[in-house]
């Protein structure tokens, strides 16, 4: 199966720690992949590494063809959830979304609608994020990832915040996406999750696959 | 005249002090910039929130930059003009303005205008460091410390950023002071080169977020 992003022995450092440590995997198209271990193992980092949010001190992440970093700064076929989902919180979830959307200009009005409502959330209401609960904004935050059908999603730690009907809606969601050959890279705590939607787990400690 | 608002905090700090700094006239004068500086920097603040989802969809980060840029100055210009619209009303509404001819209001307005942009321009740029959060208050300490070095040594007055906005330390005014043309220039150069270090220092930074 084509591959969607490789990473390639990268490494990276901050001053003398070494957040991650030779790092080589692959992800190919259309499945679902788990990223496990503990808090300050290494996944964020890696995560914001693939993205392009951080530079490898070493080594390299390839997108489909491109080389991030040398070819493009980011990969424009990507949704993520990186950390809490941060938004305006003066707007309502729609008019954030809307935000976000225009700066690609891939999607109207319908598409935002259509995703708010994919992950329970009213596109019409009037609450603005402010008062949004952890699992709102966490819903919100799949919605923005979503939005746009990137082929590639990135997401750390979906699940926090979701009560268990989110859990449900949000793994219904994700099965749905790797059905129409997306790929999906997961960081989750919860094995749950993890036995029920990955193909592939990859755990992580001290920065390094183990 | 001297009871305008809108001449107290706009007009400057008039030059007839000697020696000693003028501390009410330039308290006047840095109150509007403080709110500049903060309501710009609540805007920053408000939006680096969401800057972890919104980066990536630029596909590039001088694309990024661009729009960032270009965005933040337009909201400085934004946030000058409501100030100076906001203390002219209140001027009107009080009656405090009819003596007074448009053009030298005018004047004082495009000067204060042009002195916001380049502070504006100033703020994105050092928004990039890792002093972000002190950047209002190093930008404040800027125009204070710059115009009381002109205040206290005269021959590099002309040359103090803190001066640069002042109608009535300009060659505008009748008693004369830096030459408006050359100042509107220099803000103008600040302003493009902020654009092009914070281009050129995203180049070679290695982590965005």
């Amino acid at each position: 199966m084509a591959e969607a992003i490789r990473v390639e022995n990268v490494t990276k450092r901050f001053g003398e720690v070494v957040a991650l440590d030779r790092i080589n995997i692959s992800f190919e198209k259309g499945k679902i992949y788990g990223i496990i271990g503990r808090n300050g193992s290494g996944k964020t980092v890696l995560f914001k590494t693939m993205i392009g949010y951080l530079k490898p001190t070493g080594g390299r992440v390839v997108v489909g063809e491109k080389e991030i970093g040398k070819d493009i700064d980011f990969a424009d076929n990507m949704g993520i959830i990186i950390e809490n989902p941060g938004f305006l919180s003066r707007y309502t979830g729609y008019k954030n979304l809307e935000y976000l959307a225009s700066i690609r200009k891939l999607i109207g009005r319908e598409q935002i609608r259509e995703s708010m409502e994919r992950v329970g959330l009213d596109p019409d209401s009037r609450k603005k994020v402010g008062k949004y609960s952890l699992g709102m904004r966490q819903r919100l935050g799949i919605a923005q990832a979503i939005m746009e059908n990137p082929d590639i999603l990135i997401l750390d730690e979906p699940m926090n915040g979701l009560d268990n009907q989110g859990v449900n809606d949000v793994r219904d969601i994700l099965l749905g996406l790797k059905k129409e050959g997306k790929t999906v890279i997961l960081a989750s705590h919860n094995k749950e999750d993890i036995e029920v939607l990955c193909d592939t787990v990859y755990e992580m400690e001290h920065g390094r696959l183990v | 005249m001297s009871e305008s608002v809108f001449i107290r905090l706009f007009a400057g700090v008039p030059s007839d002090y000697f020696e000693a700094i003028p501390l009410i006239p330039f308290g006047q004068w840095l109150l509007p910039i403080g709110f500049f500086l903060l309501t710009v920097g609540f805007y920053a603040e408000r939006n680096r929130k969401v800057e972890i989802f919104s980066l990536y969809r630029y596909g590039t980060v001088s694309d990024w930059w661009t729009k960032h840029f270009v965005k933040r100055v337009i909201l400085g210009i934004k946030t000058a003009m409501l100030l100076l619209l906001i203390v002219l009303t209140c001027d009107i509404v009080m009656g405090k303005l009819i003596l007074l001819s448009a053009g030298f209001l005018a004047k004082i307005s495009v000067l204060w205008l042009f002195h916001s942009i380049s502070m504006a321009a100033f703020f994105v740029l050092l928004d990039l460091f890792p002093i972000r959060r002190f950047v209002p208050g190093v930008l404040f300490l800027l125009e204070g410390m710059t115009f009381m070095i002109g205040c206290r040594i005269c021959a590099v007055s002309h040359a103090m950023y803190g001066m640069w906005g002042m109608y009535l330390r300009s060659s505008l005014n009748e008693t004369g002071g830096f030459p408006v043309g050359v100042i509107i220039v220099t803000e103008a150069v600040l302003l493009a080169a902020s654009f092009a270090v914070g281009r050129e220092y995203l180049k070679k930074e290695t982590d965005y977020i």
